[in-house]
């Protein structure tokens, strides 16, 4: 098709506010669905994206749409995945686009993710398409949110389309405007090829299947092409284009998405972001905007049984075929045994992770605090990074500590203000600026990432009753007092408790581990001292006293039987246990004491 | 003694003990979760006698030729049998097997009924009574959901006296709701007040399942602390020693002489046949079941009346042990009583010693103070042992599959 009549679009959103339905009504609306497809949100394909309702990877659809000009175009509808850990991979994918439809829940208005992503779009050119869904609710007020709109983001009110994702209402008007406003790719067809990488994932028959934008020149069945970061040349097997099923074809020109199957085994050998060019006369200079992804958060990852770390281990081999942007090693761990050092790229990645491996493999995990990678600079040698608390040397051998800041905006209605600035203080942070948008107002901290990986969404949520919104931008290091706090019974320390964190939070933080590990230890045949300390410096203890009386009372022709299979099945619950030096202690202190770290 | 005793009786040579299960209550004990059956035995009486008396000869033959050494009638509450039903079981059991009983215990409520057959049952060949006092306090009683008074405590220890027994036991509670340290030793100098030949002093014991143990899972009921209860059982153990009354086993107390035959059947692992509802009988090791058994019965009366009824004489659990399971009760059953496991006797039935089987397990139960071990390998609770019993036990057993 002439490029003149293409179009490349993505749809960006807050989580929720309906960026798969509308989607789905545009597929809908260009009968690119059978009817028995739609009761499904159709481009999300993982059950566990269902329910948490966001998009985990990038998927694309190709649409047929006869304007009012009475013309044909093909829309590429680029799907980006909405979560802030993600925001990489967000930035590719529009890369990949001329325009953007910005949708905004109107019975909500905007939102912290609804900026970030429209600020990433107008960073990468691309024409903005405002959109106020959910008009088929009560309390949606477009007029407002429109107004919002023109005032934080600087597109004319007036310009707003109001849409129901859920009737179906409005969803042509936004076909008619992508082919009206959206411009046509631009790029050389005559020119070497160059193509953008924005997405990629692993399907068992035909290996990696690389989802990109020719930006440049075409592709064509059988092409020798060469990925030019990673340096690696494949043949092109197959060409798919996805309308939305997958359909082979043989070349790909300027301006169209498809999908190319290069026999690449694993989707770690190729990177988000890379520029695939031909092997003969290629390009000379790649796209823009490659970055490695590097995982950011960091936590132990432990099967409840013993006997599960097989399975563990095959299962995290499985997932990363799908997901090169989490990293594992084995490790192990005195308290609980053998398991693995997993790298993600923040706290949601980790959280969908652990969910995939105990929903779809069937595992119990014990997950360690996550940590994030820390910057070390000895008082000799030479500055390293560290990823697990371990690793940090004896306080006395370092000169410094740096740790990974971000820049987070925060989005709350007026009255809200207040309980976040206390959060915001409380997890170390420092004020940048703060703008009122009308009854909203924009605050933006300096945070330690530390401070923000477990738990901090979640507080935001609960602290302004679910209105509040956040985001946030990886910005630096940044020097810390940070210690190391290690958790010892009876003198020993329990590896997978110790934690890197300030020194001003150490006492606290201490107590609250030992408090709790107290309360799950079980009372033993001697004292269990618990300690919290820093280096040799014990900050708070507490004891679990001996166990004084255990006895059955009663022990004659019918309790003997009993009695010795309850102390069989006592023995088998105490062999569970872990033990650390002489104390048993069961996993669920662990997890308690897990948790707590979550809790903050 | 214990030595010789145990070689002679592994040795073979063997005498068997009756169990006889009354399952009637006048009411169930909230804390109680025997196999029993609610209300007066009535109508009831003779059929379930009749059965009684049926699957003592039914069951006896695996037994002999033994003698019959001991009988315990228990329950339940079997002193709510008239006597002359209690006869009939008697007879029954003198007729299955030679010999003559050196102890025939039977089981009493301090109850008024029961009290005026005292006489009655000493007849019919009762040789020895154990009292279920639990307390000689009102308050006590009442939480323990226990039917007398501590009037009828005293009139039934004073009624069993003028009626000639002379081998008396009494079992007391400690650890109910609202007992305190000075309550529980009132108990105890209440009970030597009668000078009883044995008391066994029970700590009360959450049994899951009883309205006691929902009790304390809703929070309706706070019993005293683990740390109090091992005071109590000190404080209970201290006075009654002093008494004259020596701690034989973990709950058992007796004047030397006194110790309950039948009972230490149990912990030395001698035939016992047991029979009515929910009665365990052990078989000890033949040719053909290496390492004993312990066979269990139906804990329904019904059911369990149908199948004797209808000769079906083996019991629906067979109960076989294993090598590891017999070997695991040796230990703790030994455990239980003062003189613990006799090295010798243990080797002569293991081919091991006890430190064979469990080197590290020892080691580390006597370097903790738990175990006291002899020159020759013989072991023995400690005091602080005799607290924390089920905590060594565990040592011994091998963990359940599951």
């Amino acid at each position: 098709m002439d490029s003149s009549r293409i179009r490349n679009f993505c749809i960006i959103a807050h989580i929720d506010h309906g960026k798969s339905t509308l989607a789905d009504r545009m597929l809908d609306a260009t009968g690119s669905l059978g009817d028995r497809e739609k009761k499904a949100q159709f481009l999300d394909k993982m059950d566990l994206e269902q329910e948490r309702g966001i998009t985990i990877k990038a998927q694309t659809a190709r649409m047929l749409w006869r304007a009012a000009d009475g013309e044909e175009y093909l829309l590429n509808l680029i799907d980006t995945p909405g979560h802030v850990d993600f925001s990489y991979e967000v930035s590719r994918a529009l890369q990949a686009c001329e325009g953007a439809i910005l949708v905004v829940d109107a019975t909500q208005g905007i939102e912290a993710q609804t900026l970030a992503n429209a600020y990433l779009a107008i960073d990468a050119d691309l024409e903005l398409i405002p959109v106020a869904n959910k008009i088929d609710l009560a309390s949606a007020d477009v007029d407002r949110v429109a107004q919002e709109i023109e005032d934080v983001i600087g597109l004319d009110a007036t310009s707003v389309l109001p849409v129901s994702a859920k009737s179906g209402a409005g969803v042509e008007e936004i076909l008619e405007r992508i082919v009206q406003v959206v411009p046509p790719p631009r790029g050389d067809r005559e020119a070497p090829l160059r193509a953008l990488i924005f997405d990629a994932w692993f399907d068992s028959y035909v290996g990696v299947a690389a989802l990109v934008r020719v930006v440049d020149g075409r592709v064509k069945r059988g092409d020798q092409v060469t990925l030019m970061q990673q340096g690696t040349e494949h043949e092109v097997h197959e060409i798919h284009v996805v309308d939305p099923h997958p359909r082979k074809v043989q070349s790909l020109e300027a301006g169209e998405v498809g999908v190319l199957i290069c026999g690449i085994k694993t989707l770690a050998d190729l990177r988000i972001g890379d520029t695939v060019t031909s092997t003969k006369h290629g390009a000379p200079e790649a796209l823009e905007g490659f970055r490695e992804v590097k995982p950011m958060v960091f936590s132990g990852l432990y099967p409840v049984e013993a006997e599960d770390y097989q399975p563990l281990k095959a299962a995290l081999e499985k997932l990363r075929l799908n997901d090169a942007s989490f990293q594992y090693e084995p490790e192990s761990s005195v308290a609980l045994g053998f398991g693995f050092r997993c790298g993600f790229l923040g706290f949601l990645h980790c959280e969908i992770i652990q969910e995939r491996l105990e929903r779809e493999y069937d595992l119990s995990l014990v997950t360690t605090a996550p940590t994030v990678r820390y910057r070390v600079v000895p008082k000799s040698g030479e500055t390293f990074e560290i990823e697990t608390p371990a690793a940090l040397p004896d306080p006395n051998d370092i000169e410094r500590v740096e740790e990974p800041m971000i820049l987070a905006t925060i989005h709350v209605p007026q009255e809200y203000v207040g309980s976040v600035m206390a959060l915001c203080q409380d997890r170390r942070g420092t004020q940048r600026d703060m703008t009122v948008h009308g009854s909203r107002v924009q605050i933006r901290y300096e945070l330690p990432l530390a401070e923000v990986v477990a738990d901090f969404h979640d507080r935001i949520k609960s602290v302004t009753r679910g209105y509040g919104s956040y985001d946030y931008d990886v910005v630096g290091y940044q020097a810390a007092n940070l210690v190391k706090l290690d958790i010892l019974v009876n003198q020993e320390p329990v590896d997978a408790l110790s934690l890197i964190v300030h020194r001003d939070k150490a006492q606290n933080r201490g107590t609250e581990l030992a408090r709790k590990l107290k309360e799950f230890i079980p009372r033993q045949m001697f004292e269990v001292a618990i300690q919290a300390a820093i280096g040799a410096k014990v900050i708070a203890r507490t004891t679990v006293r001996a166990l004084r009386k255990n006895v059955t009372a009663k022990c004659y022709g019918g309790d003997i039987t009993r009695k010795r299979k309850l102390l069989e099945k006592q023995k088998a619950g105490k062999k569970r246990m872990k033990r650390v030096g002489s104390v048993e202690i069961p996993q669920e202190a662990f997890l308690a004491a897990l948790k707590l770290g979550d809790d903050g | 003694m214990a030595r010789e005793d145990e070689a002679t009786i592994r040795a073979g040579a063997e005498d068997v003990g009756v169990y006889v299960h009354v399952p009637f209550c006048h009411r169930i004990c909230p804390y109680c979760d025997f196999a029993v059956v609610a209300g007066l035995p009535g109508g009831r009486e003779d059929r379930t006698v009749s059965v009684l008396v049926r699957e003592i000869e039914g069951r006896a033959q695996p037994f002999r030729p033994a003698s019959l050494a001991t009988i315990y009638l228990g329950g339940g509450t079997p002193s709510l049998l008239r006597p002359e039903s209690l006869g009939r079981i008697l007879g029954a059991i003198g007729k299955a097997f030679p010999g003559t009983p050196s102890e025939v215990t039977l089981e009493v409520n301090p109850s008024t009924t029961e009290r005026e057959r005292l006489p009655a049952f000493r007849e019919v060949g009762v040789t020895r009574l154990s009292i279920g006092v639990q307390s000689f306090a009102d308050a006590t009683l009442k939480r323990l959901g226990r039917a007398h008074t501590a009037v009828e405590c005293h009139a039934t220890l004073e009624a069993a006296r003028r009626a000639g027994f002379d081998n008396l036991s009494l079992d007391l509670i400690f650890g109910a709701q609202g007992q305190d340290l000075p309550a529980v030793l009132a108990d105890v100098e209440a009970a030597l007040a009668h000078s009883p030949e044995h008391v066994s002093a029970y700590a009360l014991t959450v049994e899951p399942g009883t309205p006691l143990a929902f009790g304390v899972e809703t929070g309706r009921l706070v019993l005293p602390s683990d740390d109090l209860a091992a005071d109590m059982m000190l404080a209970v153990a201290d006075r009654l020693e002093a008494a004259g009354l020596q701690r034989y086993e973990v709950s058992n107390y007796a004047r030397p002489g006194n110790e309950a035959q039948h009972n230490a059947r149990y912990w030395q692992r001698r035939a016992v046949l047991g029979v009515g509802i929910g009665a365990h009988s052990y078989r000890p090791p033949t040719a053909a079941n290496p390492h004993g058994a312990r066979p269990a019965n139906e804990r329904d009366l019904a059911r369990w009346s149908t199948r004797i009824e209808s000769g079906v004489m083996t019991s629906p659990e067979p109960g076989w042990l294993s090598a590891a399971e017999a070997r695991a009760e040796a230990a703790f059953l030994a455990l239980r009583r003062r003189q613990g496991i006799s090295a010798a006797a243990f080797s002569a039935e293991w081919r091991a010693t006890p430190r064979d089987i469990w080197p590290r397990e020892i080691e580390n139960l006597v370097a903790a103070g738990l175990l006291d071990e002899s020159s020759a390998g013989d072991l023995a609770l400690t005091q602080r042992g005799w607290l924390l019993a089920d905590s060594v036990f565990e040592h011994f057993v091998s963990p359940d599959a599951d």
